[in-house]
């Protein structure tokens, strides 16, 4: 995303946020949309999980959220020492979040295969449909996440980056925003 | 028009620009022309008229020009009102078309730029008078029409859109649609779905004259729609649910019943025939179909144990 | 005029008067290879027009596909002319049954998603957005040039999916499943419309990103939300519509293809899955329709505030009620959530359901008629000047009304269940979504041609086409609310297979004239368009006499714009001041003392 064209007003949000903020209500109505059908589809049911089919497991799920969470916290540092100058902490603290969000694919990953493992097939009905699409589309996010993640990383090496830059805080804008809603499907999902 | 430039080049380009559209005109026209048409509407007649299924039916509807803008003769008992409140809306609606039609040449008219004349400007100097005459004719027609369809929807629902029938008269057939005919069924002299003497049929639903019918239907494969326009009913059939709707007809005859809902590559002739009996024929139909069912009986055979437990949940 | 001025936009009050070169530095600097001039371009004039030939070749194809569908209803049985052997050599030119749902599909997706959205939404916005409101661009130029790019690779799966074996979507564009699933439409036609469709969304909804931000950061000092052209206020409550809804279409269509692709069972019933459990193919109608019915408001929202400016500026007049009219078509954005329902009357809903989205669908013609009204109050005692633009406009209303009274008749429950899905909805969506949006699209181009290129195009070529479009489709689809009420149900190949509706085929056939003559006539545009670039009489800056802020800049527009970002000091519509006496219209960005407004 270029920079914006006009100097940014005296407002509460700087252009770039409007933008992100416009996206990222696209991005809420998308999520809603695949959660409320959950809740819809689930409705029609009489038993969930249906007869025969384990619940999701709580360990690895939880696990994924903390991490996640994690991650975002430390995004969240990592913004914060940028817009204070300490560009080497937040150079650490935006990798360790980066980390963070690798070790949540993976365990998202094994979370899947354990799926898998309990006899759980994609094609097997409504509560295998739900969870692995659930899944498998926030998953998806948060690798082309990724591309974003990257590139921030690599510029924050560079010390010709400008201290005003906005796209670190965008980017973990979207970061968090992935997060939350990996809380709520987890929530959902496991819990309820 | 464009300039003097290039003008012999220019009449050209216009020249052949006029000939291709003249070509496509009467392309266009030449292949609708009055004798193609006639000689169209001739080989299709022939061709549909041969139609084994509508003879045998003895379905005939010789239409006047003017007949040609109704829907086919209404049979049911609530069609009538149904057809009313579509030509009220369309009388008051076209009243108001006509007041926005005069309202746009008029202005035109009246109205258009001319030495002298000025336009009025409106800001800050607007009457109040002036700003009603909008908010007026506003709730004039929301008054006369939404307010009238809202009141009839409401009225219909509750007299008989969603005012199912119950007691021993009524008629009942579970209706299966797939692609791309429509299966009937009727619980037959045991009075129960789902038995030996169940008759089925395949396109051809009849009803006794003057009585309830109350109809469950369910889709086989994807969505069709099943629609009995002299009935001026509709209502889809969709896979793993049940949809419901009821009907009486006052007229004996048969009629048909069409699929409204995109279903494959047949949908255009998915047809069925409603057949509309007197009662004591009807009886006599129904007894010796629900006889010769349970005789015919063959609980091997897949295709007759399609149907579902009755679904009692009417209101 | 001392304004606090918190954009950097008015340099020169700190670097001195010129031109802006030396103060554009948050501008894109000026193109200068073919690739970067024509091709790859951050200029949303140049996005515009890309857009815009993009939105005139699929509405190209679209049109031929409806001229094959009216064929087939007007001829039954008769091989198509001149391309039929070609195209269907099998059937020795006749177009078969199959391939007519192809068409009827193919038909509805590219109008609303290939033509209206990137002409009305994509061209228009582009273009008007950032000339009217006085900068040098969108916000996000780059998110802007990759939505057109986006839409070109979603156009090309589009494309492509009409040659795959087993042929392209013919699901209906409606996609219903369970027709739409793999069992009953296999091949990777269907499942290649998705992928392209979830694309289009995705265009759509960087360009809302787009419009949304600029329009409300990149205003000139002094343009309030008052002062915006309704056309601002069009596009800008259509891009949160597409901003909000599309992701809804998005979700309903990738659940449908993993059903498709994966073998899931979101929409699957009971009674076909093998898992036994249930899916709900209604699930899938809810989440389109959340969609749906907003869609229709966006692809007209932009043609509303379209016709209620050229009312203004061609009859020398304020637009009347200016206020009522933009909380109208906000009042309507809002509601246009919420009656959704009334395209799923014949799947069962609930009294309770059925009554409540029958009275609020009728609710909105209490601000709909208002700001129709308004249009009539603008024209009222008017000076009205009968320009190619105003012919598009004062068309665009009369459909409209049309269409829109015929919405009465759909939005009851006890009606619609006569009608719904026969030729009376067709009739019904075309006069209000197509033949309204398209007029004013036609509109809008020739009302913008001048500001690209510098030229008039012909008007009495416009004149001839305005007429012989507007007849012919206020005729077609009149006579198919006709049809529709006499019966004939939709997106049938054959309707003659039924008895009842065999009267008909006169009607259809003269449907299909009417077609042939409405479709010819877009060839008439086409070619002023063409040849007017070159050959059109100059138009100079201003031809249209009008005070909004892309009039008082050269034609055509220069890459940058604005020499000097302008202040705004009087709405869009001043026209026939009473103290203004040499001339009938105040520019926006012109001070008078005692007419004009102070803030900067």
């Amino acid at each position: 995303m270029g920079e914006a064209l006009a100097a940014q007003p005296n407002k509460r949000l700087t252009n770039a946020e409007l933008g992100m903020f416009v996206l990222l209500a696209s991005f809420t109505m998308l999520f809603s949309t695949l959660l409320l059908s959950y809740l819809l589809i689930r409705a029609r049911q009489s038993v969930w999980p249906p007869i025969g089919t384990e619940p999701l497991g709580k360990q690895l799920s939880t696990l994924s959220t903390l991490v996640v969470v994690l991650s975002s916290g430390a995004m969240h540092f990592s913004v914060k020492y940028f817009g204070e100058g300490l560009r080497k902490s937040a150079r650490h603290y935006w990798n360790a979040g980066l980390a963070l969000g690798l070790v949540f694919v993976g365990l998202q990953v094994m979370f899947l295969r354990q799926m898998w493992d309990q006899g759980l097939r994609v094609a097997k009905g409504p509560f295998a449909s739900i969870n692995y699409t659930l899944i498998i589309v926030h998953g998806l996010h948060v690798i082309v996440a990724f591309l974003p993640l990257l590139w921030i990383s690599r510029k924050l090496a560079n010390p010709s980056l400008s201290p005003t830059s906005e796209s670190p805080k965008l980017t973990s804008w979207f970061w968090h925003f992935l997060g939350l809603v990996w809380v709520l499907t987890y929530l959902l999902l496991v819990w309820y | 028009m464009w300039g003097n430039n290039n003008m012999i080049r220019h009449s050209l380009i216009k020249a052949i620009f006029r000939l291709v559209l003249a070509v496509g005109l009467g392309t266009s026209v030449s292949v609708m022309s009055p004798s193609a048409l006639a000689q169209t509407e001739e080989t299709f007649h022939k061709q549909n008229n041969n139609n084994d299924q509508v003879h045998a039916h003895g379905i005939v509807e010789t239409r006047s020009a003017l007949e040609s803008w109704a829907p086919p003769k209404s049979i049911s008992s609530y069609g009538h009102r149904l057809d009313w409140l579509f030509e009220y809306t369309s009388w008051v609606a076209a009243i108001f078309f006509l007041i926005m039609t005069v309202a746009l040449v008029y202005f035109s008219i009246r109205y258009r730029a001319r030495p002298g004349h000025k336009a009025y400007y409106t800001h800050g100097k607007a009457k109040a008078s002036e700003k009603w005459a909008p908010k007026l004719l506003d709730l004039a027609v929301f008054v006369s029409l939404d307010l009238v369809l809202i009141g009839s929807s409401y009225i219909h629902t509750r007299d008989f859109i969603w005012n199912y029938p119950a007691g021993p008269e009524v008629v009942r057939v579970q209706v299966m649609p797939q692609q791309w005919v429509w299966n009937f069924r009727y619980p037959g002299k045991d009075d129960t779905f789902g038995t030996e003497d169940d008759i089925t049929t395949i396109n051809d639903m009849r009803v006794p004259k003057g009585k309830p019918v109350m109809v469950q239907i369910m889709s086989r494969d994807v969505i069709h729609g099943f629609f009995i326009s002299n009935v001026r009913a509709q209502m889809d059939a969709i896979p793993g649910s049940i949809t419901k709707f009821w009907f009486d007809a006052n007229t004996v005859g048969d009629y048909e019943i069409a699929c409204a809902h995109l279903c494959g590559t047949a949908h255009y002739k998915m047809k069925g025939f409603l057949k509309v009996m007197e009662e004591t024929d009807f009886k006599r139909w129904s007894e010796e179909a629900s006889d010769w069912s349970k005789a015919a009986f063959d609980p091997a055979d897949p295709s007759v144990k399609w149907g579902w437990n009755w679904a009692l949940n009417q209101k | 005029m001392s304004t606090i001025d918190t954009t950097h936009n008015n340099h020169d009050a700190h670097h001195g008067q010129g031109l802006f070169s030396h103060h554009d530095d948050h501008l894109h600097p000026e193109p200068t290879s073919f690739w970067t001039k024509y091709v790859f371009s951050y200029d949303h004039k140049v996005i515009a027009k890309q857009f815009l030939i993009f939105g005139l070749f699929w509405g190209f194809v679209g049109a031929l596909m409806s001229v094959m569908i009216r064929w087939c209803l007007a001829m039954p049985g008769q091989p198509f002319p001149l391309i039929g052997n070609l195209l269907f050599p099998s059937s020795n030119g006749v177009i078969p049954p199959d391939f007519y749902n192809a068409l009827f599909t193919m038909h509805g997706t590219i109008m609303i998603f290939f033509a209206l959205t990137p002409i009305i939404i994509g061209f228009l916005g582009n273009y008007s957005i950032p000339l009217m409101i006085g900068a040098r661009d969108m916000l996000f130029p780059w998110l802007n040039m990759a939505s057109f790019w986006v839409s070109v690779a979603s156009g090309a799966l589009l494309m492509y999916s009409i040659f795959v074996p087993m042929g392209p979507s013919a699901v209906g564009w409606t996609s219903y499943p369970t027709l739409a699933h793999s069992q009953w439409s296999n091949g990777p036609g269907h499942s290649l419309w998705l992928v392209s469709l979830f694309l289009a969304g995705t265009a759509s909804i960087m360009g809302a990103v787009n419009y949304i931000s600029t329009i409300i950061r990149l205003r000139a000092p002094g343009m309030r939300w008052r002062d915006l052209p309704l056309t601002l206020w069009g596009l800008f409550l259509t891009s949160i519509l597409n901003a909000l809804f599309l992701p809804v279409l998005t979700a309903g269509l990738l659940l449908l293809l993993i059903d498709r692709e994966f073998g899931t069972t979101f929409f699957l019933a009971a009674s076909i899955s093998e898992a036994g459990t249930q899916g709900d193919p209604i699930l899938y109608q809810h989440l389109f329709w959340i969609f749906g019915h907003p869609e229709v408001y966006i692809v007209i929202l932009p043609a509303w505030g379209l016709v209620s400016d050229f009312l203004s500026f061609f009859s020398r007049k304020p637009a009347f009620g200016y206020k009522a009219t933009a909380i109208s078509m906000t009042a309507i954005s809002i509601l246009s959530a919420v009656v959704y329902g009334h395209h799923m009357f014949t799947t069962g809903l609930s009294p309770l359901l059925t009554s409540a989205f029958t009275t609020l669908t009728l609710l909105i013609s209490i601000p709909s008629g208002i700001f129709f009204l308004n249009w009539l109050g603008t024209l009222w005692r008017g000076s009205i000047h009968f320009t190619v633009p105003m012919l598009f406009a004062m068309g665009m209303v009369f459909t409209f009304g049309l269409g829109g009274l015929t919405g009465l008749h759909l939005a009851a429950v006890s009606t619609n269940l006569l009608l719904h899905n026969t030729y009376f909805v067709v009739g019904h969506f075309h006069l209000t979504m197509a033949a309204s949006s398209l007029l004013a699209s036609y509109g809008a181009i020739y009302f913008y041609f001048p500001k690209m290129y510098g030229r008039m195009m012909n008007t009495r070529l416009g004149q001839i086409h305005f007429w012989a479009s507007f007849l012919p489709i206020v005729y077609i689809f009149m006579m198919m609310m006709v049809a529709g009420y006499a019966g004939m149900h939709r997106r049938i190949y054959n309707p003659y297979e039924y008895n009842y509706l065999q009267h008909l085929l006169r009607l259809n056939q003269y449907i299909g004239i009417a077609v042939a003559i409405a479709f010819s006539a877009q060839l008439v545009f086409v070619y002023n368009y063409f040849v007017s670039r070159k050959k059109g009489s100059v138009s100079g800056p201003n031809p249209w006499y009008l005070g909004t802020l892309e009039w008082t800049i050269p034609s055509p527009a220069p890459y940058y714009n604005f020499d000097k970002i302008p202040t705004v000091y009087n709405g869009p519509h001043e026209f026939s001041h009473p103290k203004v006496t040499d001339r009938d219209f105040i520019r926006q960005d012109e001070y008078i003392e005692g007419i004009s407004h102070k803030n900067g």
